[in-house]
């Protein structure tokens, strides 16, 4: 069996589900909705029916791009990131604090020193708890989530206190200097350049990971760490680094949406990256090529629901649920048609 | 088949079953009927179906076609059908009573500790079946584990019992010990089924022997009416028997170098208990030191400490005479070790990977500019495929490979690059007859390349086939070592291993 | 002050009993937190329309099943990614109760039910702490002297065992699921019942921190019950330190995560240490 030959075998079956998907978001509409043609009509087609919610769409793409990317490469060395909400929050919150206490840098050195300050925080949270792993076999899973919960109500306690904005009506920090600003490419959206770093790191995650002796022994450790272990790779450092990487994404992410989308730090304003990078790695069954599709269809569906909400008379909580239900069935292997593996012996 | 009906407690007709996956029949229109009372050996090489029909006949597996029928038993739904495992499966966090209790009928839904030890121990001392009933399960040896399995068949008051190479993993007095309460379960009337690769023990022990061959019953005869040559002739078929190679590659006398391999005085123990007791062994290139030995006993400890997985609590382990402070998987295979480690399946080899991520996993540096690491990997793979005469492509995912085929990679993962020093533990474990014999081949072309093999076993026959040089593991202590043919024979060995000798 | 750690350690203990039956049957049972949530919610709408304490309670019961029945259904009869599901029910949950909030109430904050049922206690401890110390020695009395119990032991991750005795592991594993469902049904009913009011995200983490001190107990349930005591001792001396000390609420709230993550890093490297 070729490459190209597997690929044309595994998608039709996750096609099966992102259409169960759309089904079920459909008849919550239909059960939720008084006037369900019109949510449905700003559900669906309803991003591209004007430049903001286009724009917007694309935006929360690049984010949830930038996040996915980050557990697909921790899942592939066999390490699960439970962190990325704190991890994205972290990264926001350096951002903004390096802006504000460095406000009168040129623009290029303080969008850099701004994503290079958020991805350190992210890298440094996910560190820690590769530290953990490795010296004392600490399970990241849950080191991640605890590290990550614990320093998301620091950071609300940073954003109601010390770096709030008192001259605000919302709880948020004050806002960053204009000159440290993305400009945005479809305006009045925030789709912004940084959309370029998707079509970089994908592609090299990709090449990385399938393509050169480091990602073959990320991959073998995360497929069976026995075996890895006795064939003499470095599992301490494998341990360690895919966690930091994809921490250091999620910190990453959390950069750009201050300097490209929110300009201020708002009190819990991950919208969920986090969680959902989760879902949209699971789709791409951790494979980077299938990560953009599984993007635009995810980011697609929270994003019509939000516009579907502004629109309609659709209550706010109507993204969540569908997107509940849909953590509920993208995962399943008996939708998808899969057999159960079986051992040889 | 001509047993009149109303004798037999099992009949078999026509059972039939394949597997999903690649449509291979492991059992193929098998028919015959088993008497009451009698001991039976099922015979066959690995492969030839004997597990599978055992499963169905257990009631763990259904048969595809084909009918089952138990005379004796009106309920016919394999209640009086008791199995003991090859590889015994046991809750290891609850202890022996416990694992009894969870194949014990249930009337009620409470526990009564104190009543179902009681009946336990009965059946203990009627059968002579020693076994500390707190012991968790984790803590037994295979041989411990194998007689709770047969105490829960025996509470049950099971009529047919079905035993799968149960000698396998016993020292060679244990195996007595066992065929002799065969023997006698077989006087109460029981009906016995017992797997068996040794035609020896078929001829001590059974009443009959069936052999099966490819999923196909070859034969079913008395055991007076059929000679040895005749069996293994039905098991291995003509002509696929194989010179004696291992004789021809010529046995050097190894050089007085520094030894490749050298342990001094370690000492390990583990949660309390001594597993390894002030060893000390040296291996020379171009020699195969064999090291007999029960693996509960000693024996998976060893595996476990020169690879690096256990570090010694004393003691100092040497590499071509360099010490090695604190050795670790990492740094063993640094030092270019060849390694084929007991478990297969989760040390050797990655199921969910590629063959040829397998293939590639010592070799990971791959020179060559052309294309990338990919399509070098799967030239490489190409070309170790057909060297190790593996049945598979590079792309194919492990899972779907057959044990034999898996074992093959792993063969030719380990040998390929000539390794100055090879540990391999158990090597013939789950191959069939003529494949061992290539194994055994393999191993002394490895040492004639001035190899230094250290080989772990509990096969007795491998060992005096071997080695150049033998020391018997017992209690973790380690005996002296001396050539093969001198003091060393099967009934020394097996002795020591027991620990026989020292009664 | 003891008495009172232990009433507040109460809905831990619970949901940990609960997470026992699906971490012994091999389940990572992450969607604790939604069941307890779902669990707090309908104890507050029960009693709200006039149920009483225990309408109330078992009306949390029967919605924390129900949710558990959700979980199990996506978990093994779709097979599903047990994470991922786990995830969906975290976030469905709470989605959901506001949405009904909404449609009930017309707000999606704090409920308050017109009328606040007394919850009787006698030495210190109300009904429910000591409901959840006779449901810990019935935990315990199942696990290790019924044949369920033995069966469940026995099943975690091997799932040969159960298939040689003629046991379907998955339907060990969905009874664990149910059960668990149940008991963080009740757990939630007692955190919202004693305060009497609804307060949406209540659970706190209590989901992820009973699945810790599972971990930190060794499955074993004397090592829990410490653990979750430790815990809330530790949230007591945190709330204790507040006023002393002035550390503002904001940030008190970030202290049993770290606490739980300290307690996991301690309890790990004790364990390297003695190997």
């Amino acid at each position: 069996m070729n490459p190209s030959e597997k690929k044309e075998f595994r998608l039709p079956p996750v096609f099966l589900i992102l259409l169960l998907c759309i089904a079920a978001a459909t008849g919550l509409i239909l059960l939720l909705s008084n006037d369900p043609a019109e949510a449905l009509y700003y559900f669906f087609p309803g991003i591209f029916s004007n430049r903001l919610y286009l724009g917007n769409f694309l935006n929360y793409s690049v984010l949830l791009s930038l996040t996915g990317l980050g557990i697909i490469i921790a899942f592939n060395a066999g390490s699960f990131n439970l962190g990325g909400e704190g991890q994205v929050y972290a990264g926001a919150i350096c951002a903004i604090a390096a802006a504000l206490k460095f406000p009168d840098l040129p623009s290029g050195a303080g969008i850099i020193m701004m994503t290079l300050c958020g991805t350190a925080a992210g890298a440094l949270l996910a560190a820690l708890s590769g530290i953990m792993k490795s010296r004392w076999q600490v399970n990241e899973l849950i080191s991640t989530f605890l590290l990550s919960a614990g320093i998301t109500k620091v950071i609300d306690y940073l954003i109601l206190g010390p770096l709030s904005n008192p001259d605000s009506y919302l709880i948020t920090t004050g806002e960053i200097p204009l000159q440290y600003r993305l400009p945005p490419i479809i305006p009045p959206s925030h789709f912004n350049l940084s959309f370029l770093l998707v079509f970089i790191l994908i592609p090299a995650s990709y090449f990385y990971l399938h393509h050169s002796r480091g990602g073959y022994e990320l991959r073998m450790i995360g497929y069976n760490r026995e075996f890895a272990r006795f064939g003499g790779l470095n599992l301490g450092m494998y341990d360690t680094a895919p966690l930091t990487v994809s921490g250091a994404l999620h910190g990453l992410t959390g950069a750009i949406a201050v300097s490209g989308t929110y300009f201020a730090g708002i009190l819990g304003f991950t919208f969920g990256l986090g969680w959902n990078g989760i879902a949209v790695a699971m789709i791409a069954s951790r494979n980077p090529a299938y990560l953009l599709p599984a993007v635009l269809f995810f980011s697609w569906m929270t994003q019509g629901a939000r516009v579907a909400v502004l629109q309609s008379d659709l209550s706010l909580e109507l993204g969540n649920i569908i997107q509940g239900v849909l953590f509920l069935l993208i995962s399943s292997q008996a939708l998808r048609g899969l057999q159960k593996k079986r051992d040889p012996l | 088949m001509t047993e009149p009906v109303s004798y037999s407690s099992i009949v078999l007709t026509e059972i039939t079953r394949s597997f999903r996956k690649n449509g291979i029949k492991a059992c193929d229109n098998i028919s015959f009927s088993v008497k009451n009372g009698e001991i039976l050996a099922i015979m066959g090489e690995n492969g030839a179906g004997k597990s599978t029909l055992m499963h169905i006949l257990s009631g763990f597996m259904k048969a595809d076609r084909g009918s089952l029928v138990f005379p004796a038993d009106p309920d016919q739904n394999h209640p009086s059908v008791g199995m003991i495992h090859q590889k015994p499966i046991l809750a290891g966090n609850l202890n022996v009573w416990e694992n009894i209790a969870l194949g014990h009928p249930q009337k009620s839904l409470v526990v009564k500790p104190a009543e179902l030890s009681s009946s336990i121990r009965r059946i203990q001392e009627n059968y002579g079946l020693a076994l500390d009933l707190s012991m968790k399960g984790w803590e037994l040896t295979a041989a411990q584990i194998q007689r709770a399995e047969l105490l829960e068949c025996l509470l049950l008051d099971r009529k047919i019992l079905i035993f799968d190479e149960p000698t396998a993993s016993l020292s060679e007095q244990q195996a007595e010990e066992l065929l002799l309460l065969l023997k006698r379960l077989k006087g109460e009337g029981r009906t016995i089924l017992y797997i068996t690769h040794k035609i020896k023990e078929a001829y001590h022990l059974a009443d009959r022997i069936a052999v099966l061959r490819k999923g196909k019953l070859k034969m079913i005869s008395p055991v007076g009416e059929i000679s040895p040559e005749a069996v293994s002739e039905a098991m291995i078929g003509k002509g696929a028997e194989i010179p004696d190679m291992i004789r021809k590659a010529e046995r050097k006398t190894f050089s007085e170098a520094v030894p490749v391999l050298e342990l001094k005085n370690i000492n390990y123990s583990h949660q309390g208990s001594i597993r390894l007791k002030d060893l000390s062994l040296q291996l020379h290139a171009g020699e195969i030191l064999g090291i007999a030995g029960i693996r509960e006993n000693g024996l998976a400890c060893l595996e476990d400490l020169i690879t690096g997985a256990v570090r010694p609590q004393s003691g100092k382990i040497l590499l071509k005479g360099k010490m090695i402070p604190y050795l670790t998987p990492f740094r063993f295979r640094k030092h270019g070790i060849s390694y084929i480690p007991a478990d297969r399946l989760k040390r050797g080899a990655s199921l969910d990977s590629t063959l040829g991520e397998n293939l590639i996993l010592l070799k990971r540096k791959l020179e060559g500019n052309a294309g990338s690491y990919k399509t070098k990997l799967i030239q490489w793979a190409k070309k170790l495929i057909s060297k190790g005469e593996i049945e598979g492509q590079a792309e194919q995912k492990v899972r779907t490979l057959s044990g034999g085929n898996i074992q093959k990679m792993i063969l030719v993962r380990e040998m390929h690059e000539a390794p100055a020093l090879l540990i391999i533990s158990e090597p013939s474990w789950g191959l069939d007859f003529s494949s061992r014999e290539k194994l055994h081949y393999q191993i002394s072309n490895a040492r004639s390349r001035d190899a230094a093999v250290l080989l772990l076993t509990t096969d007795i026959d491998e060992i005096l086939i071997l080695s150049d040089r033998i020391a018997v593991l017992t209690g973790g202590e380690l005996s002296e070592t001396a050539p093969a043919g001198q003091d060393w024979n099967r009934k020394t060995i097996g002795e020591r291993m027991t620990g026989a000798d020292r009664l | 002050m003891i008495s009172g750690i232990l009433n507040n350690a109460a809905p831990l203990l619970l949901a940990a009993m609960g997470g026992l039956f699906t971490e012994l049957a091999g389940v990572l049972n992450i969607a604790m937190e939604g069941m307890i949530l779902t669990g707090a919610f309908t104890a507050i709408l029960v009693s709200n329309f006039g149920g009483g304490l225990l309408t109330s309670t078992l009306c949390a019961a029967l919605a924390g099943l129900l949710t558990a029945w959700v979980f199990s259904l996506t978990s093994f009869k779709l097979r599903g990614n047990i994470f991922i599901t786990g995830l969906g029910i975290n976030i469905l949950m709470p989605a959901l109760t506001a949405s009904f909030s909404q449609k009930i109430f017309g707000n999606q904050g704090i409920i308050h039910p017109g009328s606040l049922r007394h919850i009787p206690s006698t030495a210190g401890l109300d009904l429910y702490t000591w409901g959840t110390l006779a449901c810990t020695g019935a935990v315990m009395f199942i696990l290790y002297r019924t044949y369920p119990g033995l069966t469940l032991r026995a099943s975690g991750r091997q799932k040969d065992l159960l298939k040689s005795k003629g046991i379907s592991p998955e339907k060990v594993q969905t009874a664990a699921v149910l059960i668990s469902g149940m008991m963080c049904g009740i757990s939630g009913a007692i955190l919202s019942l004693r305060l009497g009011a609804y307060v949406p995200g209540m659970s706190a983490g209590k989901g992820w921190i009973a699945l810790v001190a599972i971990y930190l107990g060794y499955k074993k349930i004397p090592g829990i019950v410490a653990a979750c005591i430790f815990f809330t001792a530790a949230e007591a001396i945190a709330n204790q330190a507040q006023g002393i000390l002035q550390i503002p609420p904001s940030l008190i709230l970030s202290f049993p995560y770290f606490f739980t993550l300290m307690g996991l890093g301690l309890f790990a490297i004790l364990k390297k240490r003695r190997q």
